[in-house]
């Protein structure tokens, strides 16, 4: 409970991630809007423990604690997108009623206890460059699952990779993204990054938090049962259709996609239509890099893939034929059910322990799914 | 007490084709586009019941327990259903007949792994689904390696009932030949093969009808009455409270062939592997399960694949290698993870394969099934 006056009730709209971006760091494009918070190297991050009711895919509300910026409180918080390197200082308020921390995954930052109604900084410089869990680590694991979780993407100073130090096979691919007959296409641009955040939430110890009891953290692990999959905070039809979690270009487009699951189920994301290299684990860049179709993510993992788009490789017939012309057809298809057109080319993204595809007492579709798309070929021109 | 409340998104007029078509998929677009003439046609029946005879009694169902496969013409029925098996650079007709049994069955065929447009990927929401009529998906086989093919209608429950088989894509050399790092060829010979795909079965699913928890899906088939399809997004009383996000395995299996118990390694010969020293085994490994699978196998096992991608092969497995797991290391796979090992055993003996289910949120063991290999 909260020991702080408050604002009053109020409706803060759709989900979608937010960032604070330090310094001259490149944005990924799914923050150039006005969900950008900037700030120099040095100055203050405020970020406010606070709590909140969150809309489930069933519309049911949901009690969590979350990190807040000064719009407000954040599922999941706040993205902090700093430079490796860079001083970074944030400013913790604990608005709620029970002890919470700041730590980050892979590092020793850690704020310790801030006691309710408490304030305090934690400064550091950014990690090495990769993707990182930020986190209040205080009755582990319980405190994360609640929803005090978010990313802390730390770029390289230099170079074409995510990395400041890439293993030299990873270094080879990022070299040959566009410069080899396998990858025909552009580069990896920085600003072609998704985020995707996967956690789950079985609405019985939220019910406790909000009535201030105490959570075993023993006996919420032995009997969790996820009733939601979330990927960025939504499920089902709307993580499936979002622009922060969809990755979408051109036929030589790379993208980078970077991973972080915070709840308490291990997945199997699977993806269509294209395989992925699997960059890094839980920041040790990988010296043998798999091309893999289905991938494995536990709680507190991050994960970094790259998605290649490139031609899809089982279109029938020979390879220099545009996908305009060998799906001539099929890319003309409107369907009569919907009046819905079938292009562009959509693929899903999906967990394939099937049990995370449903929402709301195992209702199907619902869960931890999403899609990606071809809009068009190497020629750049929109099918 | 007030609190903020973050909102989930509402389906608008203008939004909800979007909602029902990835609810309730069109039906068959009565061709495929952009047909090509293929190399080769294969034939499947969706859907056929099989009972599996289980060595011991559960609650739930007894002695038995049932079983959804999918049938090739002219064979017996089998679990897992049949390997569909293909080679490199054949352009493939899967000729899929959706079998209309009353209620009216609703599938798809989703060859994972393989990567068409998307009317051929078999996933309903940014295709079509088959009901009660036959249609042909057309692919390309451009890569070999090792993949499955499966229903994605209903799919926690579908895959679950036995709705799925291996696919083969073998080099153009075929059958004896795998693709892997082998300068200059890139194939490697063996001469013995195995299928280990460890499968875990939770019997209260095995009860339930083929729409059981599709949103906006009675239990046995066919939208609520005065609901459009898919229910009302915007409605909490479209959800029903059910069972697919439970997972409670009771049967554990490698192949189709379900363990007596934790102990008792599976002998039958579709299974356990019989071999000479001195000769290659590929080992296929497939996990087919809804659980964490740990692997500790009594052998060094080369891995030469990951998911149909040949390690170190050039160009996309550039970036890899093949490597060794020394006998007796655990190693993991989730599920529809597939790596193909090979095998060299250069002494006679009997090797040792254990599978644990592992729980993906305790970690424990909730089940264990066991094979071997015996060379002589």
């Amino acid at each position: 409970m909260k020991s702080l006056s408050r604002r009053d009730f109020v409706k803060l709209g759709v989900g979608g991630l937010t960032a604070f971006a330090v310094g001259s760091v490149t944005i990924p494009n799914i923050f150039r809007g006005s969900t950008r918070l900037a700030t120099a190297a040095g100055a203050a991050i405020n970020l406010v423990m606070t709590d909140a009711l969150v809309e489930m895919y069933d519309l049911k509300r949901v009690y969590m604690w979350l990190f807040a910026d000064q719009v407000g409180p954040k599922f999941p918080g706040p993205t902090i997108l700093a430079t490796e390197g860079d001083l970074l200082g944030i400013s913790l308020t604990n608005d709620l009623g029970e002890p919470h921390a700041f730590a980050v995954s892979g590092t020793t930052i850690n704020s310790g206890p801030i006691a309710p109604g408490q304030a305090a900084t934690v400064s550091f410089t950014a990690p090495p460059a990769g993707t990182y869990i930020y986190y209040d680590p205080l009755n582990e694991p319980v405190n994360r699952v609640l929803g005090l979780h978010g990313v802390l993407v730390s770029m390289p100073q230099a170079g074409n990779t995510p990395y400041s130090n890439p293993t030299p096979r990873v270094q080879q691919l990022f070299n040959d993204l566009g410069n080899t007959p396998a990858f025909p296409g552009e580069g990896w641009a920085p600003g072609r990054t998704k985020i995707w955040v996967f956690h789950n939430i079985d609405p019985r110890w939220n019910d406790l938090a909000q009535v201030g009891q105490p959570i075993d953290p023993a006996q919420f692990k032995e009997e969790w049962l996820s009733q939601y999959f979330t990927i960025n905070g939504h499920s089902g039809f709307f993580a499936s259709h979002h622009p922060d979690i969809v990755a979408s270009g051109f036929v030589g487009q790379p993208h980078l996609i970077r991973i972080v699951n915070t709840g308490m189920n291990t997945h199997s994301p699977h993806i269509h239509g294209n395989h992925v290299f699997v960059l890094s684990r839980n920041g040790q860049v990988q010296s043998n890099v798999h091309f893999v179709d289905t991938d494995t993510t536990g709680p507190m993992d991050r994960v970094d893939w790259l998605l290649p788009f490139i031609r899809p490789p089982d279109l029938p017939g020979p390879k220099n034929v545009p996908i305009r012309e060998a799906a001539r057809e099929e890319l003309a298809l409107v369907d009569s059910r919907y009046g819905l057109p079938q292009k562009p080319l959509a693929y899903p993204m999906h967990c394939h322990a099937e049990m995370s595809q449903t929402a709301a007492g195992g209702n199907y579709p619902g869960g931890l799914v999403t899609h990606w798309e071809i809009i068009g070929d190497i020629d750049g021109v929109p099918f | 007490m007030a609190l903020p409340v973050i909102e989930r998104e509402r389906i608008t007029a203008e939004t909800l084709p979007k909602w029902q078509r990835h609810h309730c998929p069109p039906k068959e677009p009565g061709f495929t586009p952009d047909r090509v003439q293929p190399d080769v046609v294969v034939e499947r029946i969706i859907m056929e019941k099989l009972n599996l005879q289980l060595p011991f009694r559960l609650p739930t169902v007894g002695r038995t327990i049932p079983m959804w496969v999918i049938r090739e013409p002219g064979q017996q029925l089998q679990f897992p259903s049949p390997a569909i098996r293909v080679r490199q650079g054949q352009i493939v007709h899967t000729l899929t007949h959706e079998k209309h049994s009353p209620p009216p069955g609703t599938h798809t065929i989703h060859h994972h792994g393989i990567e068409p447009t998307p009317m051929n990927d078999g996933v309903g929401k940014h295709s079509f689904e088959i009901s009660g009529q036959s249609h042909t998906y057309q692919w390309q086989a451009d890569i070999p390696g090792t993949y499955i093919y499966h229903c994605h209608v209903n799919t926690p429950l579908h895959f679950e009932m036995g709705l799925y088989g291996l696919l083969i894509v073998d080099p153009p050399e075929g059958p004896g030949f795998v693709a892997a790092y082998n300068p200059p060829t890139h194939v490697m010979i063996y001469d013995v093969e195995a299928f280990w795909v460890p499968d875990d079965m939770d019997s209260r699913w095995h009860l339930l009808g083929e729409h059981a928890f599709q949103l906006g899906e009675q239990p046995g088939g066919g939208a609520p009455t005065g609901q459009q399809c898919g229910g009302d997004p915007n409605d909490p009383n479209t959800f029903l409270k059910g069972i697919l996000n439970d997972w409670q395995p009771d049967v554990f299996a490698i192949t189709g062939v379900v363990a007596r118990d934790a102990a008792t390694p599976i002998t039958d010969p579709r299974v356990a592997v019989t071999a000479r020293v001195g000769q290659t085994i590929l080992v296929r490994l497939v996990n087919a399960s809804y659980a964490i699978n740990e692997y500790t196998l009594g052998i060094d096992a080369l891995v030469i694949a990951a998911d149909g991608r040949a390690l170190g092969v050039p160009p996309y497995g550039s970036y890899s290698q093949p490597f060794t797991v020394p006998a007796g290391t655990p190693f993991r796979l989730t599920t529809a993870r597939r790596w193909d090992l090979i095998l060299r055993p250069n002494a006679t003996g009997v090797y040792p394969f254990k599978v644990d289910f592992i729980d993906w949120v305790t970690g424990k063991v909730r089940g264990t099934a066991r094979t071997r290999i015996t060379v002589s």
